[in-house]
C-alpha cells in the first residue's frame, strides 16, 4: 500500500515498511554478507538494520533514500559492531547451540574476494560492495557513507587499487 | 583476469547463495516479532511461578536483550506438561527467529527547522530538530538543548549571507553523526534616503542672467571700500575680487545681491581694478580710485 503526502510543492511518496522490507531485505542480506563475511550473522544483521529503520519508520520513510539509509545503519553493524563483538557473537552462537548458516557457501575464489575486500578499510569496503554488489552509482555510494560525491569516488578508487594489489589481478 | 571481471563473478556468487539459501525470516517483523518491555518480564515470572505449579515450562530466550526497553526479540516457547504427552503451545502466541545480534547503538540526527536554504530577514534563529533521546547536539562550539524525547533546539546568530550551520550528535556510547543546513540571512536594507533637495544647491542647467554694478568708482573712506550690487542666479555665490582685498555675498533668492568690499591698505590716487564674479564663471570689471 503506497501512501502519499506533499511537502512544499515536492510529492513524497510513502512506502510501507512492509513493503520496504520485502524489497529490502534479501539485497541486504547479501550487504551485509560481504561485509560481515558471517553466513550466520549475516542474515541476523540484516533484520537488526531493518528493525531499526522500522522502529524509526516514520521519520525514515520520509527521507530520500531509506534504502541509503538502512545501508549505512547495516554498514556499520556488519563493520563496526561484527569485528567488535566477535568474540561475544561466537559464545553467544556456542550456547544458543547448533544453529546451523541459513546462507550456502559461496565458491572460494568468490570467498576469497571478499575477504580481501573486508581487510580493506571500512569505507573503502563498503564502496567496493555497493559498487560490485548492487552496482550502486557514486553517488548513491556517497550517500550510504554519508560523504560528498567526490569522497566516495576516492574511497571507490583507493578500494579498487588495493584490492587489485591483493588479489594480484589488474586494476 | 581484471578486478571488474573477478568482483562481478564474486558478486554473482554471491548473490547466487543469498538467492539460493532457505531465509528463515520472510515476513516482515511487525508481523512475527514483539518489542520486549518490562511488563513481559513479570509476564514471563508470573507464568513461570504458574506452571511451576500446574506443569513444567521452559521459556529460552534466544538471545540475552542488552537493553530491554529498546530491544526486539523474540522467544521460543516449549511446553510439556505433568502428564507423559508434550505439546507445543499455539502458533499465534509464538515465534521462533534467528538470535539477532546485539545492535549497536545507531545515533540519529535530524533539522526539522529551518530548511535547508531558508531565507531570514532576522539574524538570531532557532535551530532544532530530532535526535536520539540521550544524545547530546553541538553546533560547532555551542551545545543544544535536548529534552528528553530527543527534541533539541539551539539559538544562533546567523551572519550575513548563506551561513551553513553542522549539528553533531553525540551518544551515550560516543557514537557521532553530523547533519548540516544552510540558511540564508539578507536583512532587510533601508532604503537610502533621498537627499532633501535644497534648491539653492542644486547644480542649475541655465542661471538666471548675471548683471553687477558698481554704486561707485572712487572712494575716500578709511579703509577705502567699494559697493556692488546685481542680478544673478539665486543662491549662487558672487565675489568681488581685486588686489587690495575681496569679498563675497550669495544671490537672494529673488536673483539680487549686493556686497560691500574693503580695499585696505590701497594706495591713494592709484587705481586699480576689481573683479566681480558669480559661480558659473560670469563678470564684470570696475575700477575703483582711493581719492584720499
Amino acid at each position: 500500500m503506497i501512501g502519499a503526502t506533499t511537502t512544499g510543492e515536492h510529492l513524497v511518496c510513502l512506502e510501507t515498511f512492509e513493503a520496504f522490507y520485502r524489497r529490502e531485505f534479501r539485497k541486504l542480506v547479501a550487504f551485509v554478507l560481504a561485509l560481515s563475511g558471517s553466513r550466520a550473522a549475516a542474515e541476523d544483521l540484516a533484520q537488526e538494520a531493518l528493525m531499526v529503520a522500522h522502529a524509526q519508520w516514520e521519520r525514515v520513510s520520509v527521507m530520500d533514500r531509506p534504502d541509503a539509509w538502512v545501508r549505512r545503519v547495516a554498514s556499520n553493524m556488519a563493520v563496526s559492531m561484527y569485528r567488535r563483538r566477535m568474540a561475544e557473537l561466537k559464545a553467544v552462537t556456542r550456547l544458543a547451540g547448533h544453529r546451523q548458516d541459513s546462507i550456502a557457501p559461496m565458491e572460494p575464489d568468490d570467498e576469497a574476494f571478499w575477504k580481501a575486500v573486508r581487510s580493506l578499510p571500512k569505507n573503502q569496503a563498503t564502496a567496493i560492495a555497493l559498487h560490485y554488489l548492487e552496482d550502486r552509482p557514486v553517488s548513491d555510494i556517497a550517500e550510504v557513507l554519508d560523504c560528498s560525491p567526490s569522497t566516495a569516488k576516492v574511497h571507490l578508487h583507493r578500494g579498487r587499487k588495493a584490492l587489485a594489489e591483493r588479489l594480484e589481478v589488474r586494476s | 583476469m581484471d578486478l571488474d571481471t573477478r568482483a562481478r563473478d564474486a558478486a554473482d556468487g554471491l548473490r547466487r547463495s543469498v538467492a539460493e539459501s532457505n531465509l528463515t525470516l520472510t515476513e516482515p517483523p511487525s508481523v512475527r516479532t514483539r518489542t520486549w518491555n518490562p511488563a513481559w518480564a513479570m509476564a514471563a515470572g508470573a507464568i513461570t511461578a504458574f506452571v511451576l505449579v500446574f506443569g513444567i515450562w521452559s521459556l529460552r530466550p534466544t538471545v540475552v536483550a542488552d537493553d530491554l526497553e529498546t530491544t526486539t526479540t523474540t522467544i521460543e516457547v516449549t511446553t510439556t506438561t505433568a502428564l507423559p504427552t508434550t505439546t507445543t503451545a499455539p502458533l499465534q502466541e509464538t515465534s521462533v527467529a534467528p538470535a539477532p545480534v546485539p545492535a549497536a547503538p545507531v545515533v540519529f540526527i535530524t533539522i526539522a527547522s529551518p530548511v535547508d536554504g531558508q531565507v531570514f530577514t532576522e539574524s538570531h534563529i532557532t535551530f532544532s530538530g530530532t535526535t536520539e533521546p540521550g544524545a547530546r547536539v553541538f553546533g560547532g562550539p555551542y551545545e543544544a538543548t535536548v529534552d528528553e524525547t530527543g527534541n533539541w533546539s539551539i539559538l544562533l546568530i546567523l551572519s550575513e549571507g548563506s551561513n551553513t550551520a553542522t549539528f553533531t550528535a553525540v551518544d551515550t556510547a560516543g557514537n557521532e553523526v553530523s547533519a548540516s543546513v544552510t540558511a540564508v540571512y539578507q536583512p532587510v536594507k533601508e532604503p537610502p534616503k533621498e537627499p532633501v533637495k535644497d534648491p539653492l544647491k542644486e547644480p542649475v542647467k541655465d542661471p538666471a542672467p548675471f548683471a553687477a554694478y558698481a554704486m561707485f568708482t572712487e572712494t575716500n573712506g578709511d579703509p577705502a571700500y567699494g559697493e556692488y550690487y546685481g542680478t544673478g542666479q539665486p543662491g549662487s555665490l558672487v565675489m568681488a575680487v581685486s588686489a587690495w582685498g575681496s569679498s563675497e555675498t550669495v544671490v537672494n533668492a529673488d536673483g539680487n545681491w549686493n556686497l560691500k568690499a574693503t580695499f585696505k591698505n590701497a594706495p591713494i590716487g592709484t587705481q586699480f581694478e576689481v573683479k566681480v564674479k558669480d559661480d558659473f564663471g560670469r563678470y564684470v570689471y570696475f575700477p575703483m580710485s582711493r581719492t584720499s
